[in-house]
C-alpha cells in the first residue's frame, strides 16, 4: 500500500456500549457506537475523517487516544500497542498523542488561566526544570500560535472563540506530540475564523513535522487541509481515497451523496443533487449487512445480507461496496 | 446586599468577640432586685426571671452558637465533599453502596435520632472533654453528621457532569493522574454549589443547636446560647417580649447576613464574573 511505516494504525476497532435495562440491570442491547474500524495514518499526513454526527468518528478518535477504553481492536502507535499500555507506558504515550477538542468553551477550564492551562502539560511531564523556563515556554508556545504573550494571565472567557482555540493548540503543542487528533476544532467557529485556525494548523505542521486526524462533518473543510480521506457511516469506514481522488471519482454511493451536499459558490451551476431517503438508523439495531442498504439508491439483494469488506480498488482507493468492486 | 451582609455578619462577631470586655456584667450574676426589667440604660437589653443581663448572656451566647455552626458547617462539608466526591470519581458500586448510605441518612428522622445520641453519648464525651466541650463536640458531631447528605449528592451530581466534560478530557490527555483531576480541574468547579450549601447549613447548624437548646438538649441552663435563652424567654412571652426578641433577632441576622455572604463569596470565586 504504501511505503511508510505507519505512525498510527487501526485494526478492527470496535467500541460497544452496553444498554442495561429492567429490574436487575441487565445488559439488553449493545450500542454499536465503532464497528470494526481499521485505518492508517501515516507520518506527515493528515488524514480526515468524516460522516454525519452520530457515525462513531469522535469515538474512534478517542479511542485511539485511550480517552475511551476500546471494546475490541488494536491501536498501534509507532508499532506499539495503545490498548494494553498502562500506567506510565501509558502517560509516556500521551507525549505523543494529542487532541484537539470541538468546543473551544467547554475545553478550557474556567477556573486557571491562560498561563495554567498551557504548563500543566509542562510540569505534568516535568518538561520544564524552573518556574522561569516554564514561563518561557509557555510565552514561546503562545507565539507560536499567534496569542500575545502578555495575554496569559487572563481566564480564558475573556477570549473569543478562535484565541480559545488559539490555546487548546498551544496546549496541546506543549508536549511537542507526533500526532494531534484534532476533534471537530473550527465547526464551532465563524468561517472566518475557521480559516486562520486552519490555516495555522497547517503551519504547525509544516514546522514541527506533525500528523493529524482531522475530524469533521464539513467536506469542504476536510477537502482543504486532508491528504486522504476516511468516509465513515454508521460506525463503518465505506470509503478511503486521497483527498483529490474521493472528490473527483467517489465510489460509494454514500460519498456521492454527501458530496452532491456540498454547496458550491456557483448560483448558476446546475448539477445533480442526490437526497438520501431516510434517517441515519439506530446504531443499537443496525441494518443488517451493509449498513447503508436502507438508503441506498443502488441497493441490491446482497447488500441486505453480507457485510461488504473495505476493498482497494486502485492504487490507494478502498471502498466498502459489493457493487462497486465487483464491476 | 453581600457587602451589607459582610457588614452585618462582621459587626455580630466584633460584638461577641470583644463584647466581654467592653460589657463586664457577668453572665451568672443573680439580681432578685431586677428581675424581668424591660431595656433600660443599665441593661440595654433588660433582664431575664432571675435578674441576670440579657446583653451579657446574648454576647456569650453568640460565641456559642456561631462556633457550634461554624464548626457543624466544616463537618457537614467535609463528611459530603468526601463521600460525593469518592461517588462520583468511583462509580460503579462504590458510588450505589454511598448513595444508598445517603439516602439511609436522608430518611432518618432527626430529631428523635438527635435525642437519643444525646441521650446515649453526652455523659462519656462529658468525661473527656468537660461539660461544656463535650456538649460542644456532642452536638457539632450530631448536627454535621446529619447535614452532609445535600453536599454529598449534590458534589457527586457536579463530579459526575464535570468528569465528562471536555477540559477534564483534555487534562486525561495530558496525563494528569486522577488525583490531579480531582484537586486542580474537578473540585474547584464544583464547589461553587458547595459553599452556597455550606452556609446555608451554618444557618441551619445554629437553627439546629437553638431547637436542641429549646427543648432543653443542648447546653445546660447555666450556660447561655441564642437557643438557650430564647427556651428560658418563652413561658414569660406576655410579661417580657423583648426576652424572646433580641435572641430571636440576633438568630435572624446572624442566618440571614451567612447566607447571603455566602451567595455573594460564590459569585465573587466565579472568574467569568468580571467585577
Amino acid at each position: 500500500m504504501s511505503e511508510t511505516q505507519p505512525l498510527l494504525s487501526v485494526r478492527n476497532l470496535r467500541k460497544y456500549y452496553g444498554i442495561t435495562g429492567g429490574l436487575m440491570g441487565r445488559k439488553v442491547h449493545d450500542v454499536r457506537a465503532v464497528d470494526g474500524v481499521s485505518l492508517d495514518i501515516h507520518p506527515g499526513e493528515t488524514l480526515g475523517l468524516v460522516g454525519e454526527s452520530g457515525c462513531g468518528k469522535s469515538t474512534t478518535g478517542r479511542c485511539m487516544m485511550r480517552l475511551i477504553e476500546p471494546s475490541a481492536g488494536e491501536i498501534r502507535f509507532n508499532g506499539k500497542d495503545v490498548t494494553k499500555t498502562e500506567g506510565h507506558e501509558l502517560r509516556a504515550l500521551r507525549r505523543d498523542m494529542q487532541i484537539i477538542f470541538q468546543d473551544p468553551f467547554a475545553s478550557l477550564n474556567p477556573r486557571h488561566t491562560v498561563r495554567d492551562i498551557i504548563a500543566e502539560a509542562l510540569v505534568i511531564h516535568r518538561l520544564a526544570a524552573t518556574r522561569a523556563e516554564r514561563e518561557d515556554r509557555v510565552i514561546e508556545l503562545l507565539e507560536t500560535v499567534g496569542l500575545r504573550p502578555d495575554l496569559r494571565t487572563r481566564f480564558p472567557h475573556e477570549f473569543s472563540g478562535g484565541q480559545r482555540q488559539r490555546i487548546g493548540i498551544a496546549r496541546a503543542l506543549a508536549v511537542q506530540p507526533k500526532l494531534i487528533v484534532c476533534d471537530e476544532p473550527v465547526s464551532a467557529l465563524d468561517v472566518s475564523i475557521q480559516a486562520q485556525v486552519i490555516n495555522l494548523l497547517e503551519d504547525l505542521q509544516e514546522r514541527f513535522n506533525l500528523t493529524y486526524l482531522f475530524i469533521a462533518h464539513d467536506l469542504s473543510v476536510v477537502e482543504h487541509i486532508s491528504d486522504r480521506i476516511a468516509v465513515m457511516y454508521l460506525g463503518r469506514v465505506v470509503e478511503i481515497a486521497p483527498a483529490h481522488d474521493l472528490y473527483r471519482t467517489p465510489q460509494h454511493p454514500y460519498t456521492e451523496a454527501l458530496l452532491s451536499a456540498v454547496p458550491i459558490p456557483d448560483p448558476k451551476l446546475k448539477r445533480k443533487r442526490i437526497v438520501l431517503k431516510g434517517e441515519l438508523p439506530n446504531p443499537i439495531r443496525p441494518p443488517t449487512g451493509c449498513h447503508f442498504h436502507p438508503r441506498c439508491p443502488i441497493a441490491q439483494p446482497i447488500c441486505t445480507k453480507e457485510a461488504p469488506p473495505l476493498t482497494q480498488t486502485n492504487a490507494n482507493h478502498h471502498v466498502a461496496c459489493h457493487l462497486r468492486v465487483a464491476v | 446586599m453581600a457587602v451589607l451582609s459582610l457588614v452585618v455578619l462582621a459587626l455580630l462577631i466584633l460584638g461577641i468577640a470583644i463584647g466581654p470586655m467592653l460589657w463586664t456584667i457577668p453572665i451568672n450574676d443573680i439580681d432578685f432586685g431586677a428581675q424581668l426589667k424591660p431595656p433600660s440604660w443599665e441593661h440595654p437589653f433588660g433582664t431575664d426571671d432571675l435578674g441576670q443581663d440579657l446583653l451579657a448572656r446574648l454576647i456569650h451566647g453568640g460565641r456559642i452558637s456561631l462556633a457550634v455552626g461554624l464548626s457543624a458547617m466544616a463537618v457537614a462539608i467535609s463528611v459530603g465533599v468526601a463521600v460525593g466526591a469518592v461517588a462520583g470519581m468511583a462509580r460503579g458500586w462504590v458510588d450505589t453502596v454511598l448513595m444508598w448510605l445517603t439516602d439511609l441518612f436522608l430518611s432518618l428522622p432527626q430529631l428523635p435520632l438527635l435525642l437519643l445520641v444525646i441521650y446515649l453519648f453526652r455523659e462519656q464525651l462529658k468525661a473527656i472533654f468537660g461539660a461544656e466541650g463535650g456538649v460542644f463536640v456532642l452536638i457539632v458531631l450530631v448536627i454535621g453528621g446529619l447535614r452532609w447528605m445535600p453536599v454529598a449528592r449534590l458534589v457527586r451530581a457536579q463530579f459526575l457532569s464535570l468528569r465528562e466534560k471536555e477540559f477534564v478530557e483534555a487534562a486525561r490527555a495530558l496525563g494528569a493522574s486522577k488525583l490531579r483531576l480531582v484537586v486542580n480541574h474537578i473540585l474547584p468547579n464544583a464547589l461553587g454549589p458547595v459553599i452556597v450549601a455550606g452556609t446555608i447549613d451554618v444557618a441551619a447548624a445554629i437553627i439546629a443547636e437553638s431547637t436542641l437548646s429549646f427543648l432543653g438538649l443542648g447546653f445546660p441552663p447555666d450556660i447561655p446560647t441564642w437557643g438557650r435563652v430564647l427556651f428560658d424567654a418563652k413561658d414569660y412571652l406576655d410579661i417580657a417580649p423583648y426576652w424572646a426578641l433580641f435572641p430571636g433577632a440576633a438568630i435572624f441576622l446572624a442566618v440571614l447576613s451567612i447566607n447571603f455572604v455566602g451567595d455573594g463569596l460564590r459569585d465573587a470565586l466565579d472568574p467569568r464574573r468580571v467585577p
